[in-house]
């Protein structure tokens, strides 16, 4: 699926031929592998091909998003017509002609997944099995997904903007599950880069599948979470999510152009204890969100977000740009040519401070130290967040005592980020999706040990 | 359908012409709109066509599979090359076979042609409107950020060398409404949504009542201590909570995580292992939107009685678990899309409804916690063991009657007790919800709440 740029040029011509102030062609030829692999035995392949194109056209700060899958010159030519007869202001657009071609390869691939062996493939699922049941003798259950994605996409704007940008992804999966008596406990990993198979090389099957059995096991003594507000330690890497949830989302320009996002007004002043910088980077080596383009043809960059706690800037796509008169950040993004871009984070982490995550530990008398998080949801006008925390253990006495199971963390963005009181010194980041009005997305969150002076713990005990 | 069967037949004729001895088309084709409108604006129109086709071929209990959104010949034959491929690297199951057409079916009863002749400039007018309806309900209301109107029609086809030949058309409307209410103190949201499969069964101003009514009733919260409650679901969280561990495809009611020691229910058919209370079935071919005449396997659905006043009645069978254990699918493997490989799943299952008003259930509860809302059901929930720690919103329940909202709580149990526990539920199951699962309001007797 190539098109030259006068056929390019053609489409947006016709798409502002009725009125539009931008034009914007997307076109997208993607490729997946999936493997799955349970009970010690290789269960499905999928392989696929992903082909579509969306043309937006802009007006104000408004727009028309149509798209097809199977692009063809006929049906392209259609789809342009057919979004300018939408449109149709009477304000003819204008479209300049493409500049030159710019293509990226920021990320691009040692070991390309496509000139793997599928043979090979397979024998890491089998690995990784192999692994975990021989970590523990209670591991009796093991599920484990492999996946490479490579998406080509190519973006032709009205301004002139022409560029295309590969993504190489690969992505593997371990779930264990622990069992004794009556009592099932599981435990998972998911690392995830934007690179191709020598992501192996950096993360064995191994190992993924040890640290998944090495969690399920740990929770067999676990009892359930405490209830009520207590200080809380959250562990770096996938501990980011709180920030992505907390208060990623609603500096995102989706949010606050419409003005529902408490962070609305409050560029330049204080948000966050002075202690919090954070920052998103989309240009991050082989971040799992990273891209050489965000996807409408805006180079991505390092934003700084919050610096000592005051709010420096949103994470803006065009539209919220034009809505907020805010410089572009490289954020706009969407999950396939299914969706019009929306701002999205890319990778979002908060900067590492001095303390080590034992000191930070040690400095709690009584409290919880969460290891390892599951996933979140925000409300973004009102800042209301809550996660999932996988493995957590009581802090007593300014150390990890037992473990304990089956607990949520809840508050709002607004206090969270004022009640941190410790940034750790061992900042990492984790893969994770995030589902959004723009679809779901590879999304990197990350921190150091964080503390949070107070936060609802919901549990059961 | 003229369209559908020469397209049937053409699928056909290409495996014919495969030289495989076992194959699968199954076609998916997707039309739909999407508009959102914010300010009295129309602010993102989202129109679509798409299709694809995924290909399965069978060689010796072994499965392949390929997918494509580039449906011409060539790909075709490029995805059927692949599938055959990938058999050498899959061990043989016994499970693993493609399903015999019963017989050729084309469905056309599920479609709205009414719907797509409808003027776009009428659906970008309701979306105006129901923006417009909230905002004129209460002065409290902030504002309305998301107003959307969504429509899809929707074309499944499954033809198989076996003999298999099956098209359904399917059509849907939706409207839902995000609505901010507040002071300078507080904001509180709400939100409604409705899916029918008539445009004018949708009604903005009672769409956006409903969004201001549950956006304005949590203002000037007052928290509750943490503990142990007697809980009233509403029937959009009971129905979220439950759908989150019967649509999972680690359910423990579907025969194949039985048959893989995943399930606490197995050998568990005909025990009481939940509330008299319960009842809980799959019926896809009642009137649910998703109501369905065959699976993404092409098998015949059936109304399945999961739960039987708490009796453990039957297992979903998927083709695969049924080959398997050698016994009938019940028409439950399903494909979140054409891209996405066959799991177990439920179309349309719901908790019947009682004879209880909220009302009464509030009285038999005196004094708990009123569940309105729950959120982070897509990391809160261990399908595997039932533990569920959920952010949870509502309002407290003191003297048999309604009161304070208790703003943002934590509601932490485990599904297998919480089927024990349920005491009463209410008589006011949706039929128009967009939720898949579906269920009245429950009285639960203990649940630990955090605030």
């Amino acid at each position: 699926m190539e098109y030259d740029r006068e056929f390019l040029d053609e489409l947006l011509k016709t798409a502002l031929s009725k009125g539009g102030d931008e034009a914007e062609v997307f076109l997208e030829n993607s490729s997946i592998t999936s493997i799955r692999a349970d009970d010690q035995r290789i269960r499905g392949i999928q392989q696929g091909i992903y082909a579509g194109a969306g043309i937006r056209i802009i007006t104000g700060t408004n727009y028309l998003y149509v798209y097809t899958s199977n692009p063809d010159i006929p049906r392209l030519r259609e789809l342009a017509l057919g979004a300018a007869e939408a449109v149709r202001i009477g304000r003819r657009g204008s479209a300049a002609p493409l500049g030159d071609l710019l293509q990226d390869s920021l990320h691009a691939p040692q070991m390309d997944p496509s000139g793997i062996p599928l043979e090979d493939k397979t024998a890491l699922l089998l690995r990784a099995d192999h692994s975990a049941r021989e970590y523990s003798p209670l591991i009796h259950d093991v599920m484990v997904n492999y996946g490479d994605w490579d998406q080509g996409v190519t973006i032709a704007r009205s301004d002139g903007t022409y560029c295309q940008d590969r993504r190489v992804r690969t992505r593997f999966s371990v779930t264990a599950e622990a069992q004794q008596g009556e009592r099932r406990e599981n435990g998972s990993w998911n690392p995830g880069l934007a690179m191709g198979s020598e992501f192996f090389d950096l993360i064995p099957p191994e190992t993924v599948a040890r640290e998944a059995a090495r969690s399920a096991c740990a929770l067999m003594d676990a009892d359930y979470a405490p209830q009520g507000s207590m200080p809380v330690v959250l562990a770096h890497e996938f501990g980011g999510v709180i920030f992505h949830e907390a208060c990623g989302h609603a500096l995102e320009s989706t949010s606050t152009a419409k003005g529902v996002s408490p962070f609305s007004e409050k560029m330049g002043k204080r948000i966050a204890s002075a202690k919090v910088s954070a920052f998103d980077d989309g240009t991050m080596d082989h971040g799992w969100g990273s891209s050489a383009f965000d996807d409408e043809g805006v180079k991505t960059s390092r934003t700084r977000l919050i610096h000592r706690g005051k709010l420096e800037s949103f994470m803006v796509d065009r539209i919220g740009s034009r809505q907020l008169d805010h410089p572009l950040t490289g954020n706009g993004r969407r999950a396939s040519y299914r969706f019009p871009p929306a701002s999205r984070m890319t990778n979002t982490f908060i900067q590492p401070g001095k303390k080590t995550p034992e000191e930070i530990i040690a400095s709690v008398e009584r409290g919880l130290y969460c290891r390892k998080m599951g996933g979140g949801s925000v409300n973004t006008a009102t800042t209301e967040f809550n996660f999932a925390v996988h493995e957590a253990y009581l802090i007593i006495d300014g150390k990890i005592d037992r473990p304990i199971r089956g607990a949520s963390l809840i508050g709002t963005g607004r206090d969270v980020l004022r009640r941190i009181e410790e940034v750790g010194n061992d900042l990492e980041l984790g893969a994770g999706m995030c589902g959004s009005v723009s679809g779901s997305l590879p999304a990197a969150v990350g921190q150091p040990t964080l503390l949070v002076s107070s936060l609802v713990v919901g549990g059961r005990s | 359908m003229k369209k559908r069967r020469a397209q049937a037949k053409m699928f056909l004729g290409r495996l014919e012409r495969s030289n495989l001895s076992s194959a699968e088309v199954y076609y998916r084709e997707t039309r739909g709109l999407d508009i959102s409108g914010y300010d009295q604006q129309i602010t993102g129109i989202r129109s679509y066509t798409e299709e694809g086709l995924s290909v399965r071929t069978e060689d010796g209990n072994r499965i392949g599979s390929s997918f494509t959104e580039l449906t011409d010949r060539k790909h075709l034959e490029q995805a059927l090359a692949q599938a055959a491929e990938q058999v050498q690297y899959l061990p043989p199951d016994t499970g693993h076979v493609l399903y015999p057409g019963d017989r050729e079916l084309f469905d056309d009863d599920c479609s709205s042609r009414e719907l797509e002749q409808i003027p776009a400039e009428r659906k970008q007018d309701f979306v105006l409107k129901l923006e417009r309806a909230a905002r004129a309900l209460d002065a409290k209301v902030l504002s309305v950020p998301t107003s959307r109107y969504l429509e899809s029609h929707q074309v499944i086809t499954i033809v198989n060398s076996r003999g298999m030949k099956k098209v359904q058309r399917f059509s849907s409307c939706a409207a839902l409404i995000q609505v901010s209410a507040g002071n300078t103190r507080q904001v509180h949201s709400g939100s409604y949504a409705v899916a029918d499969r008539v445009f004018y069964h949708l009604s903005p101003l009672r769409i956006a009542q409903e969004a201001v009514m549950r956006a304005v009733e949590k203002m000037n919260p007052r928290s509750i201590d943490s503990g142990t409650y007697p809980v009233v679901f509403s029937p959009e969280a009971a129905s979220q909570l439950l759908g989150a561990f019967f649509l999972s495809p680690y359910a423990p009611w579907f025969a194949e995580n039985v048959m893989k020691g995943r399930s606490p229910l197995a050998g568990k058919i005909g025990e009481q292992v939940a509330s008299p209370e319960v009842t809980i079935y799959d019926h896809p071919e009642g009137s649910s939107l998703y109501a369905r005449k065959f699976d993404d396997e092409g098998v015949k659905t059936r109304k399945l009685i999961l739960l039987q006043q708490g009796v453990l009645k039957e297992f979903a069978h998927s083709v695969y678990a049924a080959s398997r254990l050698g016994t009938s699918p019940t028409g439950h493997g399903l494909r979140a899309s054409f891209m996405a490989p066959v799991v177990t799943g439920l179309h349309a299952p719901c908790l019947t409804n009682g004879e209880h008003d909220l009302e009464e259930l509030f009285d038999l509860c005196g004094s708990g916690v009123y569940i309105t809302e729950l959120d982070g059901l897509h990391a809160g929930v261990d399908v595997l063991t039932g533990n569920f720690s959920l952010s949870a919103g509502g309002f407290q329940i003191a003297e048999g009657k309604q009161k304070k909202s208790v703003g943002k709580c934590v509601a932490a149990g485990n599904i297998f007790e919480l089927l024990e526990d349920i005491a009463a539920k209410g008589s006011d199951r949706r039929e128009d919800s967009l939720q898949r699962f579906s269920s009245p309001s429950l009285l639960v007797k203990r649940l630990s709440i955090s605030a």
